[in-house]
């Protein structure tokens, strides 16, 4: 007995400082600024400029409270998407969990009161999320196959909980969470979704960079076996990622239900390609191994501007879907060639 | 940064600038009108000739500049390219709204801005809008179950094929018309469990099912055209073309030549897009004017059979 309490003490120690050095390369990952990086800040600013010059309604309170406002859910949902993609993974059922909580939210109102209505759509996401998250983790699935069917079985039962068309949204809900913050002055054009979406990416930030289980998140994406050796639970960590993600679609359906007014069933349709799209912009790497909080504001941003931007200077919805496909494969093919 | 990288870069920011730059700046001539035409979808020839009518009469005027969105069947999107297009400065909005019910806060954004809303095909709900034209769906809807019901003598099977998802009003209305009718008869009704997606193989699919359910069917309604053409084949295919007809919705080139020829797609009830669009762009024209306009306009619907067929046949029609 005592003896192999011993060896488990020395076990113990070396684990512990193995994991300091998991710990330690995980926050050298998100540190790094790599020249592609700067090539999006600069696209970011070319942009920015570029529509300043030619759209004289571009620099206005309304457009920019616009932008600000309609990248909510997708900040939102990159934002989960991020750390799932960390660490090696991928959720495809995020656009289903953001019907989901809409439906849940929109259609409970009715009978009990807001919080708790609110409060029920966020513990259903996240019960869909640790699902993912235990058929990853626990059961060894492709993530990829996992969120597929999930994505298809979420949406599913979204319209079967949903039995009409198209619920409305309480007006208070609305005026809450879909209004503006107010109180005079240009806090009149800032949206109560959009502060909340903005608070999410520091708290992001803090938890990847100044925390254990961050800084574990980022390893297991650039060597998930290390991390297993070096003593960290790498189970509860993916299945956290999961819930996370869900989570954040959650809120993004609800803040979404409450910007429109009304939730239906197929909303969020095909949101997580864009997510995806935003945190490969912002230098995420598939298959985990790079990518921060702050890079995928920034690409959630830029392909938030870019909608923006086309849309006021009037190019077809075709030509905005092949603009947005080249900057994507762009983003990909130029970090390949950094790797 | 060395040269390579710097060239990718460069290649990148030129991509994208060679799209945006050949979209001139919008000229802001004082005599210039501005519409908005926001579209939930294009991804059905119904929508684009929607889309396509407005353009053209927008054509015709030398001052008119037409914004064209496409939420690709997005709601969030369409109440984004709404502000999208307020923001700049819009006199009047043309909506489309696809198959969706009501867009509360799309509605009040133009409310606010305080110009004037057409919505086509439509009807939203629960929300101020200046005036809506499109088709009456349950009165199409009961013209077809009328017809059912003569054709049949009130006796005999009848599947529906209906688009879906559930989330989609357009397709209920119909439904819910041809119901209305058939339901005070002998005519036992049997829904197709799955959704055909509004497509002709989605039709094929399900009526293939049906046929291999049912030994006797004797008459078939779709939720709209191309499912009906779709289940057509799927007929032919099993043999059975004598043995039932089929009604359908909207009045599409290939159903009026299906209905012109005599063959066993017997009816359809009319929703021209065409129309409906071209009606929509002298609306708001009018009300730009000054012109106090009617709220709601339903659109005439025929129901076109082999007696009336040639009137609507247009060969050059998109849809």
């Amino acid at each position: 007995m005592e003896i192999s309490s011993k060896t488990d003490d020395v076990k113990v120690e070396h684990r512990s400082s193995l994991r300091e050095t998991v710990v330690e390369s995980g926050r050298a990952f998100t540190r790094r600024i790599r020249w592609i990086d700067i090539g999006f800040i600069v696209l970011f600013v070319v942009l920015l400029i570029y529509t300043a010059l030619t759209s004289e309604n571009f620099f206005t309170e309304r457009n920019i409270s616009n932008i600000l406002r309609q990248n909510v859910p997708n900040g939102l949902i990159s934002l989960g998407m991020l750390f799932v993609i960390l660490t090696g993974g991928i959720d495809l059922s995020v656009g289903s969990v953001v019907a989901l909580a809409a439906i849940l939210t929109a259609g409970l109102q009715a009978d009990t009161s807001i919080p708790v209505a609110i409060a029920v759509a966020l513990g259903a996401s996240a019960a869909c999320g640790l699902f993912n998250g235990i058929m990853v983790a626990r059961f060894k699935l492709e993530p990829f196959i996992v969120t597929l069917a999930t994505m298809g079985a979420i949406r599913g039962g979204v319209f079967v909980i949903s039995d009409t068309p198209q619920m409305p949204a309480d007006p208070a809900f609305r005026r809450i969470l879909g209004g503006f913050v107010g109180g005079g002055g240009w806090l009149d054009s800032l949206a109560v979704a959009a502060v909340i979406m903005l608070a999410c990416f520091p708290l992001a930030w803090i938890f990847l960079n100044r925390t254990t289980t961050g800084r574990a998140v980022v390893a297991i994406g650039g060597n998930k076996e290390a991390v297993r050796l070096a003593g960290i639970n790498v189970e509860s960590k993916i299945i956290l990622v999961y819930v996370l993600s869900a989570f954040l679609s959650g809120m993004a359906g609800i803040l979404l239900a409450a910007r429109l007014g009304i939730s239906q069933p197929s909303l969020g349709s095909a949101y997580e390609l864009d997510a995806i799209a935003a945190v490969v912009i912002g230098g995420g790497v598939m298959g985990g191994g790079g990518g921060g909080a702050l890079g995928t504001l920034g690409g959630v941003f830029t392909l938030g501007l870019i909608n923006n931007l086309l849309n006021l200077q009037n190019v077809q919805s075709y030509y905005q879907q092949i603009v947005k496909g080249a900057i994507i494969l762009f983003a990909v093919l130029a970090r390949r060639k950094q790797r | 940064m060395n040269p390579k990288k710097l060239l990718s870069l460069l290649i990148m920011v030129t991509v994208l600038l060679a799209v945006a730059v050949p979209m001139q700046v919008i000229a802001q001539d004082d005599n210039t009108l501005r519409i908005g035409m926001v579209n939930l979808t294009q991804s059905a020839p119904y929508f684009i000739g929607m889309s396509r009518a407005v353009e053209e009469e927008a054509a015709v005027y030398e001052n008119i500049e037409l914004i064209i969105t496409d939420a690709n069947g997005d709601i969030a999107k369409l109440t984004s390219d709404v502000e999208d297009v307020l923001a700049q400065d819009v006199d009047g909005i043309i909506i489309s709204a696809g198959w969706i019910e009501a867009a509360p806060a799309a509605l009040d954004a133009i409310q606010q801005a305080g110009v004037p809303v057409v919505l086509v095909d439509r009807l939203l709900k629960d929300g101020e809008y200046t005036s809506w034209i499109g088709p009456d769906n349950f009165t199409i809807g009961v013209q077809d179950g009328e017809y059912i019901v003569e054709r049949l003598g009130g006796e005999g099977l009848l599947v529906v094929l209906r688009g879906g998802p559930a989330d989609n009003t357009i397709g209920l209305d119909r439904t819910n018309g041809v119901l209305s009718i058939v339901e005070a008869s002998n005519i036992e009704v049997v829904m197709a469990p799955d959704f055909g997606n509004w497509s002709e193989d989605g039709g094929f699919t399900l009526m293939e099912d049906m046929l291999a359910q049912h030994d006797q069917i004797d008459a078939v309604f779709c939720e709209n055209d191309s499912m009906c053409l779709g289940a057509q084949k799927a007929i032919e295919d099993a043999g059975r073309s004598d043995e039932m007809f089929l009604v359908g919705v909207d009045g599409q080139k290939e159903a009026l030549v299906a209905i012109m020829e005599g063959t066993n797609y017997a009816a359809t009830g009319l929703n021209n897009s065409d129309q409906i669009g071209r009606a929509a762009f002298h609306r708001l024209m009018a009300i730009l004017a000054g012109a106090t306009a009617p709220k709601d306009t339903a659109f005439p619907s025929p129901r076109i059979t082999i007696d009336n067929v040639i009137k609507y046949y247009n060969p050059d029609s998109v849809f």
